[in-house]
């Protein structure tokens, strides 16, 4: 089996004189939930109606366990499983009806798809709505029937388009667990979202992108210690400013100082084992050291800072 | 083989649950009864002072229920088809349904199937009523099968019109407008179309090439329908009076004389030739956008 599960290669579009994607690359792997975030206008939406074989990219390939689903498509349509970020309606239709119709159009029919429904009806906490007509349950129970739906055929990766967007707090946090849910019974989910504390929450990988480029993929752990790594270290003492800020001002790596009052924050050019002599040293020189530390991003931060400051570019 | 298209199945259990539906049958018939009863009163009546019976008012009768059945066909099936692929845009359920393995052809002939399956339904409840001619004769059973196999392609012919314009157009409105209009043109604009040209030409220019223009008529649906009625009760025809007008050295031609299996054939056809198109079109894949 391949490291690489998905993966999009060199992928562009244009819409008339508009580039949408300009060459992306995404790599997911198998059983990974990955959060696929980015402005409006990114990319996002064109990307994943690309792999879910909604939009026809310009150029580019996608390999899906090393098959090449742009030319495959019934390999596409087998094992993709698409949720939008919109839930449309059929009127007069009911629940179980709804997610026999969906089986029926993968060419799945009779009493196991019933039992099957019932089961993934179940798994997004819908199992006593099966009778009730679709277009009388709440936005955040539809949204769940759709990923059921999603789900009915076994697709090996499912896709979600801000599949959050418009709901409500609990209706999120019931997505949410649902989704780690499938993903740790091994499911591999990719989820655009905007959200990105509950991204965060959820997902073991990011990318992001910006103008169509992906600037930025890993996991959230791997991202979080990269970017960290840039951030300025602050060193919080007891006592024996002076001694600490000479000493400070000495070394080599250090090359701004900050101080306010016994806080000294510092751009320290160094990486980890560097900052552990940093540490060293300054207890050698008996400076009683409270605390000492990298001023720590969230997500969310990382986010920001890539996207308006225009992003660099990651392998 | 259509009963195990997904689309078909969905458009017919939801469309049979509304209200509309059931009103629709029970105006339709309703109306068809009512013109019957009328008829038959009259004649009744007549038949009083007279003595007599007129047939020909139940021939009228046949006829004037056959035309308003057509009616209904070109009113149901373009408002019916026009809104089922862009109804799915509207509602949003197109991209849901498009991931699935179903073709966009197959998306396309269920929709198509379910609206001529809805006005077959009316066409089939209002038999009762068209048995009524039965009791007096001059109208066999054949005769009302061979009309309901005319209405039904050419039901198929501008359904296949409604969804292409739905697959084409984003609004349902759009798409309807455009249908209609299209009907409209191949109905009236078919004879606008010879008129002017026998009228902008002189007699001498008039050649064969012009006179055949008269072949346009072949997918007018309106002069197919009323010759197969006109057939059937021996009536005024009204593909003859075309003739007669505008190519009258054509009357004795073989067209004419198979003139309603030529346009059948013809609007089969072009009708499978717009389900094609409808059908490449709604393939995202192939789009362009």
């Amino acid at each position: 089996m391949s490291e690489q599960w998905l993966e999009v290669r060199n992928l562009t579009k244009n819409y008339g004189k508009f580039r949408a994607l300009n060459g992306l690359n995404m790599e997911m792997k198998e059983g990974e939930l990955f959060g696929f975030v980015g402005p409006n206008g990114a990319g996002k939406t064109t990307t994943i109606k690309i792999i879910a074989g909604l939009l026809r990219a310009d150029t580019g390939q996608i390999f899906l366990d090393q098959v090449d689903i742009t030319k495959d498509l019934v390999a596409l349509k087998e094992n993709i499983g698409y949720v939008p970020d919109y839930f449309g309606v059929y009127d007069n239709l009911k629940v179980m009806e709804y997610m026999e119709f969906y089986a029926s159009t993968y060419g799945l029919i009779g009493r196991e798809v019933r039992e099957l429904s019932l089961e993934l009806l179940e798994i997004v906490g819908l199992e006593e709505k099966e009778n009730q007509y679709v277009d009388a349950l709440s936005r955040g129970m539809q949204q769940r029937l759709c990923l059921a739906r999603a789900l009915v055929h076994n697709p090996k990766i499912l896709i979600l388009d801000e599949p959050a967007s418009g709901l409500d707090p609990s209706s999120r946090v019931a997505m949410k667990n649902v989704l780690m849910e499938l993903a740790m019974n091994g499911k591999t989910i990719l989820i655009s979202s905007h959200i990105l504390s509950e991204l965060s929450e959820m997902c073991s990988s990011i990318g992001i992108i910006q103008k169509g480029e992906m600037i930025l993929q890993g996991s959230i752990k791997e991202i979080v210690s990269s970017v960290n790594t840039m951030n300025p270290l602050i060193i919080h003492i007891l006592k024996r400013q002076e001694e600490t800020v000479a000493f400070l001002r000495a070394h080599p790596l250090v090359k701004t100082l900050a101080i306010s009052g016994n806080e000294f924050q510092i751009i320290f050019e160094g990486d980890a084992k560097e900052e552990a002599y940093l540490l060293q040293e300054l207890v050698e020189k008996q400076i009683p050291v409270i605390s000492f530390g990298r001023k720590k991003d969230n997500l969310e931060s990382i986010y920001m800072k890539i996207t308006t400051e225009g992003g660099e570019k990651s392998d | 083989m259509i009963n195990t298209n997904p689309v078909y199945q969905l458009e017919m259990k939801t469309s049979a649950r509304t209200v509309k539906f059931c009103a629709l049958i029970l105006i339709f018939n309703g109306l068809l009864a009512l013109i019957s009863f009328l008829i038959l009163n009259d004649m009744m009546e007549q038949s009083q002072y007279s003595g007599t019976m007129e047939y020909e008012g139940l021939i009228n009768m046949y006829s004037i229920m056959s035309y308003i059945e057509f009616g209904m066909f070109m009113l149901v099936i373009p408002s019916s088809t026009s809104g089922s692929i862009s109804g799915e845009k509207e509602r949003r359920t197109l991209d849901i349904l498009l991931t699935g393995k179903m073709s966009t052809y197959s998306v396309v002939i269920g929709k198509l199937m379910a609206s001529l399956n809805i006005v077959m339904l009316l066409a089939v409840s209002s038999l009762p009523v068209f048995s009524i001619v039965f009791l007096f004769g001059g109208i066999t059973i054949v005769d009302l099968f061979v009309m309901l196999a005319t209405l039904m392609i050419s039901g198929v012919f501008v359904g296949s019109i409604g969804i292409l314009f739905s697959v084409v157009c984003k609004k349902t409105t759009t798409a309807t407008i455009l249908s209609y209009s299209s009907i409209l043109a191949l109905i009236g604009g078919t004879y606008v179309m010879n008129y002017l040209v026998y009228h902008l030409t002189g007699a001498k220019e008039r050649t064969e090439g012009v006179r055949r223009l008269i072949y346009s008529f072949l997918i007018n649906p309106a002069v197919t329908y009323s010759t197969m009625v006109s057939n059937q009760v021996a009536n005024r025809d009204l593909l003859k009076q075309l003739y007669l007008k505008f190519a009258p050295g054509m009357i004795h031609g073989r067209v004419i004389q198979h003139w309603i299996f030529f346009s059948l054939v013809m609007q089969v056809g072009i009708s499978f030739g717009l389900i094609g198109v409808a059908g490449w079109i709604l393939n995202p894949l192939h789009k362009k956008r």
